[in-house]
């Protein structure tokens, strides 16, 4: 298995690092608690960041590894495991099909109350990344937050890797300059 | 692009990740075990539905199954009778490649009811004979396969890039007087399967050689749901243009029965359509968006604005029930045309947030819905909003031209 970049933010919760009760989902070569505790934080992250909206995202991801552990016996033995995954939830995020409609009335309006505290910077940069352009703002998102290359980006998002540098170039500058503007104004307060 | 710009930026999304860190819950992958059990157990409740029975029965089994439809094969009666001049006739051809170009169901010398052994090897191999050794396979879509040349076939198509044998028939392929066996091998690619049909025979000696091949996948045919070996020696392989993975819909799939036959030492079609062609029960759909002007905030905070939006149907296919999504990101429903909606029942796995009427090809309709946004907005904000096609049962359709179902709307003060 290729070592993914990607941070490990997480830890399995005391105990599930030991060998579980579960028979399925450990023949692999892979184990499918191991992965799952390695990189939902991160993947949720950076979903939160594309979708601006971190239960949504939470959903998301956990739908990518319910799909991944129901053909586990494959997936496991890919190279890079986390990267079907992180596919597959991104996938699930730009899918003009996804079943958004309860969760989107639902979550409206909620979203503040899943903030765990006034954190200006991250109010910042939610609103700086809402401006984006979709394409955009995935290939910052997968550049700054899951540490991917552009050759990544670009097998990820089935587009040249002259269109990632750009999309990447575009949203960084953009990025900047309204952070930069925030900054300034949250200074002179 | 400064150095300054990317520090800043990189400094923010890492405050960003540490400040959400804590706040990420995640559901466990216990959970998600649970999930996928509830899954399969409510497959199974469904199966008695054809629909789901079709999509979950492997292709081996579809072979089986879908003996019956597709026109009757053009080829000559089904038997192959004993050669009017009797043993001692000039043998058969040995060489696959000596046979003759087209086959008459007399003029196949050797006879199966004869006290003579036909003279042709026979070329019936047995599933375990062909997975005991190594087989010649012609080469694979490059894009879906690479092992070809010498290689030994697998049980099953599980591995990524290793060809498997997927079921067999047998036939008299190149009208020789013997049967020949015809294979389906698979060869994964992720969650699709590249799939020959393939032709086996044995040469004087007994050894299994490569006959040929009769079709694959590839561009344009991404899927060989069942294939048949007729009485008259054709291979009747029925194609299908995509092979649905994972969310795509299986009604999506187009299917063709096509016939080939052994002539001038390869398989060539000689039946049926050679192509799909464009898919005419798809139109192209364009949305044009105005922008989201909002009012002053009420007492409440809260704001109230029109947005206007235009879809042209340019046909060629009249479209009876259109879907916007992502209406549900810009606020609150707050009338106009949002008393249009209608919910889309959980038919398939396409959802809209507001089903509407139809529209015919060749024209052009607008809605204007009213939204309640709540808080300051961020301004210049775009959301993009998108239109698609629905039918009559609520099924979704992809567009001939995707990029402009989708439209920016800003919010703007």
């Amino acid at each position: 298995m290729t070592v993914t970049r990607e941070p490990r933010l997480d830890k399995p919760p005391p105990g599930a690092a030991a060998a579980g009760p579960h028979g399925d989902g450990r023949s692999g070569t892979v184990d499918f608690d191991q992965l799952y505790h390695a990189h939902f934080r991160a993947l949720t992250i950076q979903l939160t960041a594309y979708c601006g909206d971190l239960p949504q995202a939470q959903d998301l991801v956990q739908e990518a590894f319910c799909r991944a552990f129901a053909r586990w016996s494959r997936v496991s033995r890919y190279d890079d495991p986390v990267a079907w995954v992180r596919r597959v939830a991104w996938n699930l995020a730009t899918s003009r099909w996804r079943r958004l409609r309860t969760a989107q009335s639902f979550l409206h309006g909620q979203r503040l109350e899943h903030v765990p505290g006034p954190d200006p910077d991250r109010v910042a940069l939610h609103a700086a990344l809402a401006q984006l352009p979709a394409n955009h703002r995935r290939a910052v998102v997968l550049h700054y937050l899951a540490d991917l290359s552009i050759t990544e980006i670009a097998a990820q998002e089935d587009v040249a890797e002259g269109t990632v540098k750009s999309w990447l170039h575009r949203g960084r500058a953009a990025l900047a300059s309204q952070l930069a503007a925030t900054s300034e104004v949250n200074n002179r307060d | 692009m400064t150095e300054y710009e990317d520090r800043l930026v990189d400094a923010e999304f890492t405050a960003y990740r540490d400040a959400l860190v804590p706040a990420v819950q995640p559901a466990g992958p216990d959970a998600a075990r649970a999930t996928v059990r509830r899954r399969r157990h409510r497959a199974i409740a469904v199966t008695a539905a054809a629909v789901v029975l079709a999509v979950a029965v492997p292709v081996a089994g579809r072979a089986a199954l879908d003996r019956q439809p597709g026109p009757p094969d053009p080829g000559p009666a089904q038997t192959v009778e004993p050669s009017p001049t009797g043993p001692g006739s000039p043998s058969p051809s040995t060489a696959p490649s000596s046979a003759p170009p087209t086959s008459s169901p007399t003029g196949s010398p050797a006879g199966s009811a004869g006290a003579e052994p036909p003279a042709a090897p026979d070329g019936r191999i047995s599933r375990a004979q062909l997975l005991a050794g190594k087989v010649t396979l012609p080469a694979w879509s490059p894009d879906e396969c690479q092992a070809d040349g010498a290689v030994r076939l697998r049980k099953a198509d599980d591995d990524v890039g290793e060809p498997a044998l997927v079921s067999l028939a047998h036939g008299d392929v190149d009208a020789d007087g013997a049967d020949e066996t015809v294979a389906l091998v698979g060869c994964r690619y992720g969650e699709a399967v590249g799939k020959q049909v393939v032709a086996f025979d044995r040469d004087t000696a007994g050894r299994i050689v490569t006959l040929g091949r009769v079709a694959r996948t590839g561009e344009g045919q991404r899927d060989i749901l069942a294939y048949e070996v007729t009485g008259g020696g054709s291979v009747r392989v029925r194609v299908a243009d995509i092979q649905p993975c994972c969310d795509v819909p299986t009604y999506l799939t187009r299917d063709q029965w096509r016939t080939y036959r052994w002539q001038g030492g390869r398989f060539t079609q000689t039946g049926g359509p050679t192509a799909f062609g464009p898919d005419g029960r798809l139109t192209d759909l364009t949305l044009t968006a105005g922008e989201l002007v909002l009012g002053t905030p009420d007492a409440a905070g809260k704001r109230t604005g029109s947005l206007t939006l235009t879809v042209v149907n340019k046909g060629p296919v009249d479209v009876p029930q259109l879907g916007f999504s992502s209406l549900g990101r810009l606020g609150e429903r707050a009338g106009g045309d949002f008393a249009q909606c209608r919910d889309l029942p959980a038919v398939g796995p396409y959802w809209a947030d507001c089903v509407t009427g139809g529209l015919p090809a060749g024209e052009r309709r607008s809605w204007t819905f009213r939204f309640l946004v709540d808080g300051p907005t961020s301004d210049g904000g775009a959301t993009a909003v998108r239109v698609d096609h629905y039918d009559a049962q609520n099924k979704g359709w992809p567009d001939l031209t995707q990029l402009d179902n989708a439209a920016d709307v800003r919010t703007t003060n």
